[in-house]
């Protein structure tokens, strides 16, 4: 890296337009590849207009779209969770599979969807309530993890994430084995599938982006300073409680809105942002970036999930964990180290 | 209350019966002082005699149980924590090193304080980070990761980080710990120098006792959290006075090329703790006669 310095933006908007570009290759792969090859002149004539007469144009508009924009949507969620909390925590393995936020998620909106005076679990009220349960099991995660003289070191906090995970699972599944109409309506979406992603959720759940995303950015300002020490944060004149505060909100925001749309997929939040911090030290650039390779990374795999074994699917979250279990065992190895 | 403009006599930094505890246990007991602008302050005492609590107090890390930090005359506890960051810089002594962070990028962490969500990177930015790596010599390696240098190296680069931040107080807790020798001069010359030459109000906390001597305008020697006694000329403290702050027997020396004394520990001092153990065990080989 011999570049001439010039001031932050000018350097940062060369590695977003590669990614950028890059997602629009695995987007356009995406469209045209499945049980049924599209071919690209059907796909840039949907850009002039849909053809209702054209089994292409209604395999894209009513499949294969609507599912890719959930699947970057989900994928840019699922790395900028795991981005704020590996920032937040100072912890590579910070990651809403790992820490307890899927798990949370997962069982709040089962409960609310179990519950006998039917609470809402469309709309908006699904990504809040994901939300709040993962937030809520995370907020266990290190109150537990925190206790003891050592404090919160990076193993504590992660067995306690895996530990509440599982504790949180195992509700999850009492709750599903008593109640079978809970288990029909979850069934799919439980496993995290991008095959039962809820189009109604898609949208409603765009309007919680934009906070998310305004407290991402603040947050990433602080999370430089905040890589340097909670007392070098607090020098540069940061309020480090706060900023944990916002970033988990914003964390389990994203958890929420991705589970809320795909159900649990894990390690997605694990190895984009862990990819990312390799080259880039400034989070006010990651974010960007994770949210950009978090879409790609996604998108393939669900790409692959739908085609290696067709013509049956496998769960998107499947394709995800053959990929993201090595890259957690690798990185507990170097944690470790 | 009255309102701005401190008058030329307010030290930059005081404390005013301060009483601190660290987790629960009381460390601090009644410290008023009064931090002399444009010197080098130097706080020493023994293990747990509350040297860095007291840094910590001071830098608001942490907050007193009791009593006042004085930052220009006004309570640094009410005051919004960015602009005490403008004023006040702080290193702690272990920092964090974030894996492929450039020494660039670590000094320009140093300007967060100047920036907010309008105020993106500027020219005066830029200048604070090139003249901050000029003073500490850490230009040559800027594209180079830190965590590549040696601890030197690395502690000039936090240093310059600090200096970044252009504030007119800078606390340096232990800022010489880890170091060779070497290195430990280097950083105390460039401490001192920043005070000598480029305006800033320093306080370190120091464990070399000699290097303190040294170095410092200002003395302030602590023990069991209390402020045993403070002074100005390093030339005019006993080998009393270090025996009962450190609570173990020196000899003062005095160093020939600047007049200052050097306190070594006398070894042999009364009878040995032990019983003189059998001379066949106990010197390494290599120390025989």
């Amino acid at each position: 890296m011999r570049t001439e310095r010039l001031s932050g933006v000018h350097v940062a908007s060369r590695p977003i337009l590669g990614l950028a570009a890059l997602l629009v290759l695995i987007s356009t792969l995406y469209l045209m590849v499945g049980p049924r090859l599209i071919g690209l002149d059907s796909l840039l004539g949907l850009a002039n207009g849909f053809d209702a007469g054209s089994f292409d144009h209604r395999v894209l508009q009513t499949i294969r779209m609507p599912r890719l924009v959930a699947a970057l949507i989900t994928g840019a969620c699922l790395g900028l969770s795991g981005l704020l909390l590996q920032g937040l925590l100072r912890n590579p393995l910070g990651e809403p599979h790992i820490l307890g936020l899927n798990a949370g998620a997962t069982l709040a909106v089962v409960v609310a969807t179990a519950a006998p005076m039917g609470l809402a679990t469309d709309g908006i009220a699904r990504p809040l309530i994901a939300a709040t349960g993962g937030g809520l099991l995370f907020l266990a995660t290190i109150v537990f993890a925190s206790a003891g003289k050592s404090g919160m070191t990076l193993l504590k906090v992660t067995f306690c994430g895996i530990a509440f995970s599982a504790l949180a699972s195992a509700v999850t599944s009492a709750i599903l084995i008593l109640d079978d109409d809970t288990l029909d309506q979850v069934r799919l979406w439980m496993v995290g599938d991008l095959a039962g992603a809820r189009m109604d959720t898609l949208w409603a759940s765009s309007w919680l982006l934009v906070p998310a995303v305004i407290a991402a950015l603040y947050v990433s300002s602080c999370l430089n300073a905040l890589a340097l020490g909670d007392d070098v944060a607090t020098g540069l004149g940061i309020s480090v409680r706060r900023v944990r505060l916002i970033g988990i909100i914003a964390a389990a925001l994203f958890c929420g809105i991705a589970v809320a749309i795909a159900g649990p997929i894990g390690f997605v939040g694990l190895i984009v942002p862990n990819l990312v911090r390799r080259f880039v030290s400034d989070y006010r650039l990651s974010v960007p970036l994770v949210a950009l390779g978090g879409a790609g990374l996604l998108a393939l795999a669900d790409l692959a999930a739908r085609l290696v074994m067709l013509p049956h699917e496998i769960p998107t979250g499947l394709a995800t964990a053959f990929v993201g279990a090595p890259v957690f065992i690798i990185l507990v190895a170097r944690a470790l180290r | 209350m009255i309102k701005d403009a401190p008058s030329r006599d307010v030290a930059p930094l005081a404390a005013e019966k301060l009483h601190a505890a660290f987790r629960e246990t009381p460390v601090l007991h009644d410290i008023s002082l009064s931090i002399p602008q444009n010197r080098l302050t130097v706080l020493v005492g023994p293990n747990g005699s509350g040297k860095s609590t007291l840094l910590s107090t001071l830098s608001r890390l942490m907050s007193p149980a009791k009593g006042t930090v004085y930052l220009a005359g006004k309570d640094i506890h009410t005051l919004p924590t960015r602009d005490v960051a403008r004023k006040l810089g702080i290193l702690p002594q272990s920092p964090v090193l974030p894996e492929s962070l450039n020494v660039y990028d670590l000094v320009s962490r140093g300007r967060y304080p100047h920036q907010g969500l309008f105020r993106q990177w500027s020219n005066t930015d830029e200048k604070a980070v090139h003249h901050a790596m000029e003073i500490t010599d850490t230009a040559s390696f800027a594209q180079t990761p830190v965590n590549a240098l040696s601890g030197g190296q690395r502690q000039r680069c936090f240093i310059a980080m600090a200096l970044a931040q252009e504030t007119d107080i800078i606390l340096l807790d232990e800022p010489t710990t880890y170091l060779d020798l070497r290195y430990q001069v280097d950083v105390m010359k460039l401490i001192a120098e920043l005070c000598r030459s480029h305006g800033r109000t320093i306080v370190t906390v120091l464990h070399d006792l000699n290097f303190a001597m040294q170095y410092a305008d200002h003395l302030i020697f602590l023990k069991d959290g209390k402020i045993h006694c403070t002074i100005d000329d390093p030339k005019s403290c006993s080998a009393n006075l270090i025996s009962d702050v450190f609570s173990t027997d020196v000899i003062r020396l005095v160093d020939p090329d600047s007049g200052i004394p050097v306190f070594i520990p006398r070894h042999n001092a009364g009878k040995s703790p032990l019983p003189s153990a059998s001379p066949s065990n106990a010197a390494p080989a290599g120390c025989a006669p």
